[in-house]
């Protein structure tokens, strides 16, 4: 071996390790670089990828809550009058379908729930990549058995919750409705959206990412608050004597609506309450958005005649006159100066009793007695009977009448507002006014809901009787109620006379104004009636807006007869003791 | 001068101090991919005999890994090169063997495929094959076989068309086999064999001459490819989701982000719950950061950087050219193959299957680099014997 060839091998030797040492060095440094690469995307923050985590791998599967239901009286019970059901629905996760899946998931979901599969590809079509697109709601049982059976991860039952009206139209004019999406439409549905909308839940869960869920983020997960129960004061039978009532009498006259109310004059809770024409609160789209308005609340008139007792009362009360006072009224034709002419209606009443102004209906002897009371009287006397102000029974679409302010009332005013004209008022309120006499004077808040249970049964909110004002005092109620009384005995009323029971009440007819005066032919016919004298169980109002002239129009006809009806099916079906003369005789044998 | 002994004497492990750091971090290493594998299959449902489960399977893995690296090291890695005889026959059939089974994964009925790509053989009856890996073993009998060749008597390094012309056909041979199967192993390969090459002291100017082939092949292997482009743009933007290739470098990203420093507690990652891709694999780093946070993948590179000095000291100490060649090449693959894996983990690097050695699952890849670092502990109990160069 030379000292040539051993130099050269161990120079080979060196650079040899050089390299090593080097080939090492380069590795080193690159996991030190890489131990920084690390640190410093560490440090860039992780709020973003959290986020992006916690929104690729959450579940949330959302629990419906129950919408609270609406019970109405039917006796000792309550029975339902609107309610919410589960109803299965097929939804699609549309991610989940890879495009060559597309067709054959098409065509076994359209077989499923018995749709067009064009129309099924449409849906997804329309949004494809959305992880929840509905395909068909309310599903019957065997479709959502044959949804299930197609085992698909992409495909999937929901369910959503229907509101349901198990008396179809009943009372359908004061629930209101809801809408598909349980939107309230109007109505107690949408007064009582505070008790009714429940909070929906929801659980969230780990899934992985076949979207199995792992498990459950407890802190996440809300549970659902079903909604409160309303019980209402309306009673159910009362409500079909009614709604049948005025149905009937809408049909008969051929009028363009009538409304009616039952009341309970001691406590204001409103016991009926209908419209007609109404709508099915199941196809609210079919029905015309005027169908669907509570006339009872929401469409003053004029009241007419009907008016009269209430004014006369006001007169006795504030002592210019007494039911006894002599009132000229002027043989039929009264032309007062700045007050226009007023007739009795083809009447021609001389000398008489303010009760029997009241009793035969004489315009003149009323605007004789707001000649006494004055402008001033008169209008406050409006106000507190509740006129022209919210009666606040709380429900949607309320209006408060027509009372113009006192400075514009004139001369014709002062001899017209007795008598129900100029002033325009709605039935609720109008019943209410007739309450308060019947009541002894007291005019009440109507009542409509009577309690509220939330959903473990506990009540939450109960009504209570609540005074608005006096308006007069319990004695001049008391004689107008025995006034009303002959106008049923003796009066224009006679078409409320019932076999068992002692009535009171009052024909109006009042004209309806349109442009430039009032309307030719057109009337608005009402009666308000109540039973027994002694202590009224119940007021009912009907009025018919604008029934064919030539068939009838007068309070008397229009209206009394139905009221009689609503009210002697009503008496009887609250057992109330029979109280008539007739009856007592042949008690009494 | 003594004549070298019959049976070359070993150093105890307790006298080897470098051969024991190299077999303590990579049976940490083997550990820390136990607990790692149990956890990212946790939530992976599998049926079958409990011996096929894959946390089962990669037990039994490593513990003969495990049998592997304290026993074989007693073999004498100068039997590579046929001791005294000084021709590298072991190592030659070593890799005859690796490229025969090679060139059998793509017979149909032997070869198996994984996805597209045909990467095993299985041997055996239909219940009990067992599976095989060909890359994962010409990735260590190729340097072995360098190393042997290049350090046999008589071997001149410097000459062009002696050794540098047959040894890059060698290379292209391994490399294409198992390019167009799985580009990251053949990368692997191709980097260490001319590691290899380096280490034993080929002229840098051969080496240079390499840029231009390599670069050619760069672009028609890569940027050719509408796939493997797609995977270099999406570690670009790896939000894009307009790019599906930009998927598993998100996850991975999402994984270490999540993660944070201190991590979300061992087991307690939910990307493994199938959102990130290979995570007992190709992206068990980064499931190993979702769980352990930055302190846990810091704590592994160390062990790696511990084992890098080891291997390093291995090949320095060894007294004979072949042992510090074939130290020096077989600890440049593995490392090279933790630093890829780890910056594909980190994207650092477009997404390929590379997976972490010692630490992911997978049977082949255990054995063969325990067997690897065997060997190195094999050189290091050697390094005060007689040089078997010297001594010619």
């Amino acid at each position: 071996m030379s000292p040539e060839s051993s130099n050269s091998q161990s120079r080979f030797e060196r650079r040899s390790l050089a390299r090593l040492n080097f080939l090492f060095t380069v590795l080193l440094l690159t996991m030190a670089v890489l131990a920084v690469r690390l640190a410093t995307m560490v440090r860039r923050g992780q709020a973003a990828a959290v986020r992006y985590v916690e929104r690729q791998q959450r579940m949330v599967v959302p629990i419906p809550a129950r919408p609270g239901s609406i019970w109405a009286h039917s006796g000792q019970t309550y029975r339902l009058l609107a309610g919410s059901k589960q109803s299965p629905g097929c939804y699609v996760d549309s991610a989940l379908i890879s495009d060559a899946q597309l067709g054959p998931v098409v065509g076994e979901l359209a077989e499923a729930v018995e749709m067009d599969p064009a129309a099924v590809r449409k849906i997804i079509m329309a949004r494809r990549g959305g992880r929840f697109v509905w395909i068909k709601h309310d599903l019957a049982d065997a479709q959502v058995q044959a949804v299930k059976s197609l085992k698909r991860l992409a495909v999937g039952i929901s369910h959503e919750w229907r509101r349901e009206y198990p008396n179809g139209a009943l009372a359908a004019t004061v629930l209101g409705y809801r809408r598909r999406n349980g939107e309230a439409g109007g109505g107690l549905e949408l007064a009582l959206q505070e008790h009714l909308a429940a909070v929906d839940g929801r659980e969230v869960m780990v899934a992985d990412a076949q979207r199995r869920p792992i498990w459950l983020a407890a802190a996440e997960t809300i549970p659902p608050h079903d909604g409160d129960n309303v019980y209402l004061t309306i009673d159910l039978a009362i409500q079909s004597y009614l709604a049948e009532a005025v149905a009937e009498a809408v049909d008969t006259f051929e009028a363009k609506w009538g409304v009616g109310v039952v009341v309970q004059p001691t406590t204001g809770r409103i016991l009926a309450m209908c419209s007609a024409p109404s709508f099915d609160p199941h196809r609210y789209q079919e029905a015309q958005a005027a169908h669907r308005a509570n006339r009872a609340i929401g469409s003053p008139f004029e009241p007419g005649s009907v008016a009269k007792p209430l004014f006369a009362a006001v007169a006795v009360d504030q002592g210019l006159a007494n039911y006894q006072t002599l009132i000229d009224c002027e043989d039929g034709s009264y032309s007062a100066r700045r007050g226009g002419r007023i007739t009795d209606h083809g009447k021609a009443f001389g000398e008489m009793t303010l009760e029997d102004v009241v009793v035969f209906s004489s315009n003149i002897g009323m605007a004789k007695i707001g000649e006494r009371l004055g402008n001033g009287r008169l209008h406050a006397a409006a106000m507190r009977y509740g006129f022209g102000a919210k009666t606040g029974i709380g429900l949607p679409g309320e209006s408060a009448g027509i009372v113009r302010p006192a400075d514009q009332w004139n001369g014709y005013s002062l001899r017209r507002v007795p008598f129900g004209q100029e002033i325009s008022v709605s039935a609720l309120q109008l019943v209410m006014a007739f309450s308060a006499l019947a009541n002894g004077g007291q005019l009440l808040r109507p009542q409509l809901v009577d309690h509220v249970r939330d959903a473990s049964n506990q009540v939450v909110w109960r009504s209570e009787r609540q005074v608005v004002r006096r308006v007069v005092s319990a004695r001049t109620a008391a004689q107008a109620v025995a006034v009303m009384e002959q106008v049923v005995q003796r009066g224009t009323g006679k078409a409320c006379r019932l076999d068992r029971w002692s009535s009171f009440g009052k024909t109006g007819t009042g004209q309806i104004p349109g442009p430039g005066g009032y309307v030719d032919g057109a009337y608005t016919g009402s009666f308000v009636g109540g039973a027994p004298v002694r202590s009224p169980r119940v007021v009912c109002l009907i009025s018919v807006y604008w029934p064919d002239k030539s068939k009838g129009y007068y309070g008397s006809k229009v209206a009394a007869p139905y009221v009689r009806k609503v009210l002697s099916r009503t008496l009887a079906y609250l057992d109330v003791p029979p109280d008539a003369p007739d009856e007592q005789l042949a008690r009494a044998r | 001068m003594a004549r070298m002994p019959d049976k070359p004497h070993a150093l105890p492990l307790a006298r080897n101090r470098t051969g024991r750091v190299v077999i303590l971090t990579s049976l940490s290493l083997l550990a820390l991919g136990v607990v790692m594998v149990h956890s990212a299959t946790a939530s992976v449902v599998e049926p079958g005999a409990w011996y096929a489960r894959s946390t089962i399977r990669h037990m039994i893995f490593a513990a003969a890994a495990a049998m592997m690296l304290l026993v074989a090291w007693r073999v004498d890695y100068r039997r590579l090169i046929g001791g005294e005889r000084n021709r590298p026959v072991v190592a030659g059939c070593l890799l005859a063997l690796a490229l025969i089974c090679a060139v059998l994964v793509f017979i149909p009925g032997i070869g198996r495929s994984v996805g597209n790509d045909f990467r095993w053989i299985r041997i055996g009856p239909s219940q009990y094959k067992i599976g095989l890996q060909p890359s994962e073993l010409i990735k260590i009998a190729l340097p072995v076989f360098l190393a042997a060749w290049l350090a046999r008597a008589g071997a001149d390094v410097r000459s062009f068309r002696k050794v540098f012309i047959p040894a890059m056909l060698l290379i292209a041979v391994c490399v294409g086999l198992v390019v167009t199967q799985d580009f990251g192993t053949a990368a692997i390969i191709g980097v260490s064999a001319v590691a290899t090459l380096a280490l034993a002291g080929a002229p840098w100017q051969y080496l240079m001459s390499l840029a231009a082939p390599a670069a050619g092949a760069f672009y028609v292997l890569v940027m050719r490819s509408p796939a493997r482009w797609a995977r270099i743009t999406a570690m670009m933007d790896v939000w894009s989701t307009s790019n599906p290739s930009a998927y598993q470098p998100r996850q991975s990203l999402l994984a270490i982000l999540t993660g944070g420093w201190l991590g979300k507690g061992p087991g307690a990652g939910t990307l493994k719950l199938g959102y990130l891709p290979e995570d007992s694999t190709d992206f068990i780093f980064s499931a190993l950061c979702e769980e352990w946070g930055f302190v846990g993948g810091a704590a592994l590179m160390g062990l790696w950087v511990v084992w890098i000095c080891s291997a390093w000291q291995s090949a320095l100490e060894s007294g004979d050219r072949f042992g510090r060649l074939l130290a020096g090449s077989l600890g440049f693959m593995i490392v090279l193959q933790a630093i890829l894996h780890v910056a594909v983990d980190t994207v650092a690097l477009p997404p390929t299957g590379i997976s972490m050695p010692f630490v992911s699952a997978g049977g082949t890849s255990l054995l063969l680099t325990a067997a690897g670092a065997a060997l190195i502990v094999s050189v290091s109990s050697r390094h005060n014997s007689p040089d078997l160069v010297e001594k010619i």
